[in-house]
């Protein structure tokens, strides 16, 4: 069991590796603010499976901690990244 | 008075219980987590609430009800992750994306903003609160998803024990159509 | 039998976790990215998540890994209405075919 813990915490640190492609390549901002949504979830499972593999409970925190912080950076992103062209038209809501 | 106390101490027995699982079932610090969530339970009673709001929300009925409902949020978010992640093995990528206004008759607070969150686990859908409606951006454009948002909008009515309301805005327009595009 | 039920389930979130990177990689536009990061990876935490429960130590344990599940997908459902607000407020539009 050790070992299919170990073996899918890779298998999901390939997965979140890929994801930074899109992260380096946008091509909009928004884009890359996925990376913080790809990192809560995915590092969170990893974390999770770890805690068992390494009989850790401790890291089950750790999991927690990190998704949540990667919710309160998507909201940083969203409060201060600025677009480089200012919208004039407000939207239409 | 009454009503406000039960409010209290419900909101105090969902911390209460959110803490005692949180420090994996440990006895010996149930003190602190009690005073911690006194203080948490007691802070609607500080913060006074945003305007259209018009009364606090009785968390542990609200949480009971969400319970209830689980299963079925449960096994539409399954179906909706089978859905996107059949799309996207697909060599092809099967997406026809657009986007529509659903109008909303839920009153404003949190009942929208937990509708949209189930909205965006439902299969094929995306949904942002925006003023009195909800804009829905959805994978597939040739199907009708306007009763499976009326049904979802209702069970977020008996969730929060709200009743729905006649639309505020006038029929939805499709937005998407012309006009410059982003680069997206 | 709790065994291999729970190795099917973690197998299967992982799979999850791959089709979503998959979206994220292959899919047009950041809302439909956005589709795919929320619902597949969600799903795959909940999955991986249901398979440790079922090796948990004791029950608080597993109620805990429950609420951390409960809590990364309230967290990723407020992200991903704040990510895509902010697009739609920046008038990225969209891709259609």
């Amino acid at each position: 069991m050790t070992l299919l813990y170990l073996a899918l915490a890779v298998f999901l640190l390939l997965t979140l590796a890929a994801g930074f492609w899109r992260v380096r390549h946008g091509p909009t901002a928004a884009d890359r603010m996925l990376a913080a949504q790809l990192f809560g979830t995915t590092a969170a499972a990893i974390l999770l499976l770890l805690a068992e593999a390494l009989a850790l409970p401790a890291l089950r925190d750790v999991a927690l901690v990190l998704a949540l912080l990667a919710v309160i950076a998507v909201i940083a992103f969203t409060a201060s990244v600025k677009t480089p062209t200012p919208d004039q038209d407000s939207g239409d809501d | 008075m009454i009503l406000q106390l039960a409010r209290l101490l419900g909101r105090f027995a969902v911390f209460w219980g959110v803490w005692w699982l949180l420090t994996d079932g440990r006895t010996d610090g149930l003190v602190f987590g009690a005073a911690f969530a006194a203080v948490a339970a007691a802070m609607p009673l500080v913060i006074v609430e945003p305007r259209g709001t018009d009364r606090p929300l009785a968390l542990l009925p609200t949480v009971l009800r969400g319970l209830l409902l689980l299963p079925f949020f449960l096994w539409q978010s399954l179906y909706g992750g089978i859905d996107v992640a059949a799309r996207a093995f697909k060599p092809r990528l099967p997406l026809t994306p657009t986007l529509f206004d659903y109008r909303l008759r839920l009153p404003p607070g949190p009942a929208p903003v937990m509708l949209a969150s189930l909205v965006s686990l439902m299969p094929g859908t995306l949904a942002i609160v925006s003023g009195a409606r909800l804009r829905v951006h959805v994978l597939d454009a040739g199907r009708d998803y306007q009763d499976e948002l009326e049904l979802l909008e209702a069970q977020v009515a008996w969730i929060f024990g709200v009743a729905l309301q006649a639309p505020r805005t006038p029929a939805p327009t499709r937005w998407v159509s012309s006009g410059p595009e982003t680069d997206a | 039998m709790t065994d291999s039920l729970a190795i099917a389930l973690l197998l299967a979130g992982a799979g999850f976790f791959l089709a979503g990177t998959l979206g994220l990689l292959r899919f047009p536009d950041v809302y439909t990215r956005l589709h795919a990061l929320t619902k597949a990876d969600n799903l795959g935490l909940g999955l991986i998540v249901l398979g440790l429960m079922l090796r948990a130590e004791s029950g608080a344990a597993a109620g805990k890994l429950l609420v951390i599940w409960l809590l990364v997908l309230t967290a990723s459902a407020a992200a991903s209405q704040l990510v895509a607000s902010w697009a739609r407020a920046r008038r990225i539009r969209p891709w259609q075919g």
